[in-house]
């Protein structure tokens, strides 16, 4: 059942979901470290130009600056969110935004990416393990021309296991 | 594809648009290879009659992560190997689909110096061939100053004025 389908006011939801904001996940580290290969298909997929993250004899040794964001996979021993596909009303998506965080209880039928704001500190090595600390900064009510939405934000940092900081974000989720 | 020469704080004018970076036409197979990079099986990338029957949508779409990858190599080509691409913020406004030329644009807005940098503000954003702007953005991107050393990495936001922070 969507929101829409429930009946109930976007400010209802809103009411309840307002307390979650400032919660925080305990930090995770990501499943594997920065893999090359990883890397190079990252680097392909996003038609980037590879020199800029290789050393003077052409050795890949960065990844692009925003790649830690894509390093927390799915691991060995997690369900298989492509077991859901048979439902021909599934969208692929995990209804949980980030591990650890509270859930967010609001039955949206479209989840959208808003958009980022970003600050870089430096390039995540090769070999490197990554870890992210996630919390809810931020949830408020839109109306537009197809009808209400949330805005979620979600704040991430993102820094090697030693603690050294690569970056930190803030996403805008949209839900309808 | 190859890096400009490094670009100091000096050679740079308010108004002073950066090279355009231009990726398609895009095709489904270009969004499926996104997709299977980053592990993102959210249909409307790729299942065709998922996005347009049950989502309404006009056709699969390009996803909004790959166009912020495409937004931040049109900020590090211009930052060279010795500047740095601190902060950026982008929306995603509109939506892009298979075969489209988008074509990545940047514009400088504001110059300051910031300590022994200067530091740029930019519009950002990426445009179709119609025209039309789907991610608007700005950024702000540290440069070496001429005679300068580069900007330090790791990059700490302590070599920049608290005022400008």
């Amino acid at each position: 059942m969507t929101a829409a389908e429930t009946g109930r006011s976007l400010a209802s939801y809103l009411g309840e979901l307002k307390p979650l904001m400032g919660a925080g996940a305990p930090e995770v580290e990501a499943t594997h470290p920065v893999e090359a290969s990883e890397v190079r298909r990252f680097i392909q997929a996003s038609m980037d130009d590879p020199a800029r993250y290789c050393d003077e004899d052409g050795t890949l040794r960065f990844a692009p600056p925003a790649f830690p964001m894509h390093m927390f996979r799915r691991g060995l021993d997690e369900a298989d969110p492509l077991e859901a596909m048979t439902d021909a009303g599934f969208d692929g998506l995990r209804r949980s935004f980030r591990p650890g965080l509270p859930a967010i209880d609001f039955p949206f039928s479209r989840l959208l990416n808003g958009g980022y704001a970003y600050s870089f500190f430096r390039l995540v090595r090769i070999g490197e393990r990554v870890r992210r600390a996630s919390s809810y900064r931020d949830i408020y009510h839109r109306e537009g021309r197809s009808g209400g939405s949330l805005f979620l934000l979600i704040a991430d940092a993102y820094a090697t296991a030693d603690g050294e900081p690569l970056l930190e974000t803030v996403e805008t989720v949209i839900m309808r | 594809m190859s890096e400009e020469p490094q670009r100091v704080f000096e050679d740079v004018s308010v108004g002073d648009a950066l090279a355009d970076l231009v990726k398609g036409p895009l095709s489904p197979a270009h969004l499926m290879r996104w997709s299977s990079a980053i592990e993102n099986w959210h249909r409307i990338h790729y299942d065709r009659p998922y996005a347009i029957e049950h989502d309404r949508l006009p056709d699969i779409l390009v996803s909004g992560s790959w166009k912020q990858h495409v937004l931040l190599q049109l900020l590090s080509r211009w930052a060279g190997k010795g500047g740095w691409a601190w902060q950026v913020r982008l929306q995603f406004r509109a939506m892009n689909v298979p075969g489209e030329v988008l074509t990545a644009w940047g514009r400088v807005a504001g110059l300051q110096r910031a300590g022994a940098f200067g530091l740029a503000d930019l519009e950002i954003g990426i445009r179709n061939e119609a025209g039309a702007e789907s991610t608007p953005g700005s950024a702000r991107v540290l440069l070496p100053v001429r005679g300068g050393p580069p900007v330090p990495r790791p990059f700490t936001p302590d070599v920049v004025p608290r005022a400008l922070r």
